[in-house]
């Protein structure tokens, strides 16, 4: 017994896929298993741990919540996205330099959120990364060195936008921040 | 000191690069083609009689290939070493609620589930043994050990003060972000590969070879980047791959097992819950002279770490003091819980939250600074520890208790916070353990007490090494190719560093970071200055670099592999008598605790921490300040937060929702204070860091918490609730 499919459009990473997917399938689902992205992880398939934060239309999301079918014509930009041409993204320098990477599996939901916040505010203070960043579990580092590294990051990458807005406004479905 | 090149340096770990472009790769993340989806079946009862298993209706269903209970099982149905014959899948009686019974693999998860669904279990449900104090009472003992030095009893009338008093701890979960799993794959010329999310290869190893009843080298071990682990990723990822192993011999296809959130919370290894009755009588001077501990932990359904628990925790009891006379009575007690397991600081954390809430207390009642009161008590050289070893190395206790007061601006808050009116009340508080690092006296059945690695250099002179041990996150691969960089002269992205794969590395301890960095570095030493001299001999009198001298080693067919071995020096532990020399090094931690306590919901924060460490050389800073600070913000989480909870027997706060841990709003600033005190148990000055990290914050935070208010809570985690009747109760007083 098939379940039903639906065709769906959109850009992850600046490219465009078409993926039919199974209606049921959630983002993350979509992304691991159709698209062959396994930067993004299950934590917890219940929207509690921020392991598998991806960014909609610039903003985060938990891709274990939302559904695919929710993302037609959407912009999502995962860990993958975040380096351009072979450069990596300031965020990911500093994390790998300061050690806020250790067991790594919580850092692609970490760098994704902490490149929205970037995006929305070039100069966070501790506060504002704490706010931005509590929704997104570590067990490894006690957070410090990930505060460190989006600090570090802040000088490298204030002017740089990771990718041009949006062409569609973002809607105000799927996304849970 | 030698100046090294470098050891002691800030260099990049290897594994950062992927960590951070989403390339590592994870168990989850492999998927081969035509892997099949296992899902275990477990028990709902605590405790319940396997009347009658039938795997028929689930075999039956569309993209099932398989459904096997323990008759399946064509070797043994037993994890390995366990003594009490702990079984793959159970047969006959129920331990524990999450036990497993049966285990099927079909083509999706869906499929999986409906198939785990669909057998047929007919239980006898058993009245269930839940409560650690019923089990103490009804001698229900998993392990037992004590210590005897003088008399204690015959000291409490000459004593200026005495306190006692009864502190708990909750099973605590591990909460590792990456649940645990694994995939077994046929490899086609009749082994299995076994991959997956796990501390210890060779105990995986052991475990599929046992319940295949294959010889050990059928069975090849290949661990994957490790999601966290903490301790609990030892019997669990062993049992699971006995059962994957067993359905990809039986499909003849690749079995992937990953467990969801929720099962990991529910049916895994935790922290042993603990009660600890504890008396302390001194002078009014603040001479410490008697203990008297009973030290009791809820080792739950079966063995498993309970041992080992019981042993660290009795070998440290008496922590970083010096007593006339001291009793230390310790149990484990079987109930039908989940299985307690290692996790960092294991047996410790319980034992150093109740001394020293209860050196606190005493301090309280003598009416001196609790951190003076620690410093006229401590063990100095040639002291007697409780279990009769003499303090060889300079023990650093007192240079860490200066290193926190200074940091923390100790006096000057000591004195000014309990003028602080208002709801916000703020209060400091210090707690100082001892920690013994290095190869212990304990020895687990099987286990090897040698530990071995290999060096090997390739033509173009790059070097590989093989190490039994696997990095769960903290970096000790990289910690180990700046070893072999130090020693071979090499730099080190010269140095790769085998993940641990079984038909490559050598023996290691499973598990235990801060001894496993120690030992396989003191191997990794050995093998790189072998394979040194073995390459500086050939063509000893030319001139020629590093490579060159490789070349015409290759040339001249010279060895170019060498093993090198860290053998245990001699250790003892009698838990009879409770002698023996049970560490031959140990390091020691101070930790001061800044909080914020709102007198009206009982909320506590804890706004700073100062964590000294006597650790000898720090081999990499930047790791050893990420277990600091991680350790300490784990140990705010034990304190403040975590509890699993169960009801009849069932853990009913699974997940993340029902079971905070700290987020980034609830992460302290923490200072990481490093001292070296000399006395090294490794290479180079080392002494191992990742366990001791996590022991000695909660005691802190709790003497804080009664510095700031006078309430004294006596059982973890400081929830607001316990803040606000403790408060309550001190406010009656």
């Amino acid at each position: 017994m098939d379940a039903p499919k639906q065709l769906m459009r959109f850009q992850v990473n600046g490219e465009p896929h078409q993926v039919a997917v199974r209606i049921e399938k959630t983002l993350l689902e979509v992304l691991r298993e159709d698209l062959g992205l396994t930067g993004t992880k299950h934590g917890c398939e219940l929207g509690e741990c921020g392991a598998c934060a991806v960014l909609l239309d610039g903003r985060p999301i938990l891709s274990c919540l939302a559904l695919a079918v929710e993302c037609q014509d959407r912009d999502i930009t995962t860990v993958e996205g975040l380096a351009q041409d072979g450069q990596l993204d300031p965020l990911q320098e500093a994390f790998a330099v300061t050690g806020a990477a250790q067991c790594g599996y919580c850092t692609p939901g970490f760098l994704v959120t902490a490149r929205a916040l970037l995006d929305a505010k070039p100069k966070p203070c501790r506060r504002d990364i704490a706010d931005a960043l509590a929704g997104n579990l570590c067990r490894c580092t006690g957070y410090l060195k990930i505060f460190e590294a989006v600090e570090q990051a802040i000088g490298a990458c204030a002017v740089r936008p990771i990718r041009p807005p949006a062409a569609t406004p973002a809607a105000p479905t799927g996304g849970r921040a | 000191m030698p100046e090294y090149r470098v050891i002691g340096r800030r260099v990049p770990r290897p594994d950062a690069p992927g960590k951070v472009t989403g390339s590592a790769t994870y168990v989850a993340d492999l998927a081969p083609a035509g892997y099949l989806v296992a899902r275990l079946v477990r028990s709902p009862h605590p405790h319940a009689r396997l009347r009658a298993l039938d795997l028929l209706p689930a075999r039956a269903l569309p993209g099932v290939h398989a459904a096997l209970g323990a008759h399946d099982i064509p070797g043994e149905n037993r994890m390995p070493g366990a003594p009490d014959g702990q079984p793959i899948l159970a047969v006959g009686e129920i331990r524990y609620a999450g036990e497993p019974i049966a285990v099927v693999a079909a083509e999706s998860a869906e499929a999986a589930a409906a198939a785990a669904r669909a057998v047929r279990a007919e239980y006898e449900p058993l009245p269930a043994l839940l409560d650690l104090d019923t089990a103490f009472a009804g001698r229900s003992f998993l392990a037992q050990g004590r210590i005897r030095r003088g008399d204690p009893d015959a000291l409490w009338s000459g004593c200026d003060a005495v306190v006692e008093g009864v502190w708990r701890t909750p099973p605590q979960e591990h909460a590792y972000l990456e649940p645990n799993g694994v995939l077994a794959t046929p490899d086609g010329t009749g082994g299995i590969l076994i991959q997956g999310s796990l501390q210890s290869a060779a105990l995986v190893q052991r475990a599929v070879a046992a319940a295949l009843g294959w010889p050990l080298n059928r069975c090849r071990v290949a661990p994957c980047t490790v999601g966290g682990a903490f301790g609990g990723k030892e019997e669990v990822p062993a049992h699971l791959a006995a059962c994957a192993a067993l359905l990809a011999v039986r499909t003849r296809r690749p079995v992937r097992l990953l467990l969801g959130r929720e099962e990991d919370f529910a049916c895994t290894p935790k922290r042993h819950a603990a009660r600890i009755d504890v008396k302390v009588g001194g002078t009014k001077a603040g001479g410490l002279t008697a203990l008297d501990m009973r030290y009791v932990l809820d080792g739950g359904a079966y063995v498993t770490a309970s041992p080992y628990a019981l042993f660290r925790g009795l070998t440290h009891a008496g922590g970083a003091y010096a007593w006339r006379a001291a009793r230390i009575d310790a149990a484990a007690v079987r109930t039908h819980h989940v299985p307690a397991g290692a996790f960092r600081g294991t047996g410790e954390v319980q034992a150093a939250f109740a001394l020293e809430c209860a050196i606190d207390l005493f301090a309280a009642q003598v009416g001196l600074d609790p951190l003076d009161l620690r410093r006229r008590n401590l063990l100095a050289i040639g002291d007697e520890t409780l279990t009769g070893q003499k303090v060889e190395g300079p023990p650093g206790f007192a240079d860490l208790l200066d290193a926190v007061e200074r940091a923390s601006d100790w006096r000057v808050k000591r004195a000014e916070f309990p003028r602080s009116r208002g709801i916000r009340r703020h209060g400091i508080g210090v707690a100082l353990w001892r920690h013994g690092v290095g190869p212990s006296a304990f020895a687990a059945a099987g286990e090897p007490t040698t530990v071995e690695a290999s060096a090997a250099v390739a033509s173009d002179g790059s070097i590989t090494l093989g190490v039994g041990c696997v990095d769960e996150g903290q970096g000790a691969h990289a910690l180990l190719a700046q070893v072999a960089a130090e020693e071979l002269g090499c730099m080190p992205e010269d140095v790769r560093v085998s993940d641990a794969d079984t038909t490559r590395a050598a023996a290691a301890p499973g598990g235990d970071f801060a001894s496993d960095a120690l030992s396989v570095a003191a191997a990794v030493v050995d093998a790189c200055r072998k394979l040194r001299t073995a390459i500086e001999s050939v063509a000893g009198d030319l001139p020629l670099s590093w490579k060159d001298r490789v070349r015409e080693a290759v040339r001249r067919n010279v060895g170019l592999v060498a093993n090198g071995r860290s053998a245990a020096p001699a250790l003892s532990f009698d838990r009879e008598t409770g002698k023996g020399r049970p560490f031959a090094a140990y390091a020691a931690t101070a930790a001061i605790a800044e909080i914020e306590v709102d007198i009206e919901t009982g909320e506590v924060a804890v706004t700073r921490a100062w964590s000294a460490h006597d650790i000898g050389r720090a081999l990499n800073p930047t790791l050893v300040e990420g277990q600091v600070e991680g350790g300490i913000v784990q140990g705010v989480g034990g304190a403040l937060l975590e509890e699993l909870r169960t009801r009849d027997g069932r853990v009913v706060s699974g997940g993340f929702a029902h079971y905070a841990i700290p987020s980034a709003l609830d992460a302290p600033v923490v200072s990481a204070l490093l001292v070296d005190g000399g006395g090294a148990a490794g290479p180079y000055g080392a002494k191992g860091l990742g366990e001791a990290a996590v022991v000695a914050i909660a005691p802190a935070i709790v003497a804080a918490i009664a510095h700031a208010t006078g309430a004294r809570l006596a059982e973890l985690p400081c929830t607001p609730e316990r803040v606000t009747a403790a408060l309550a109760k001190a406010a009656g007083r």
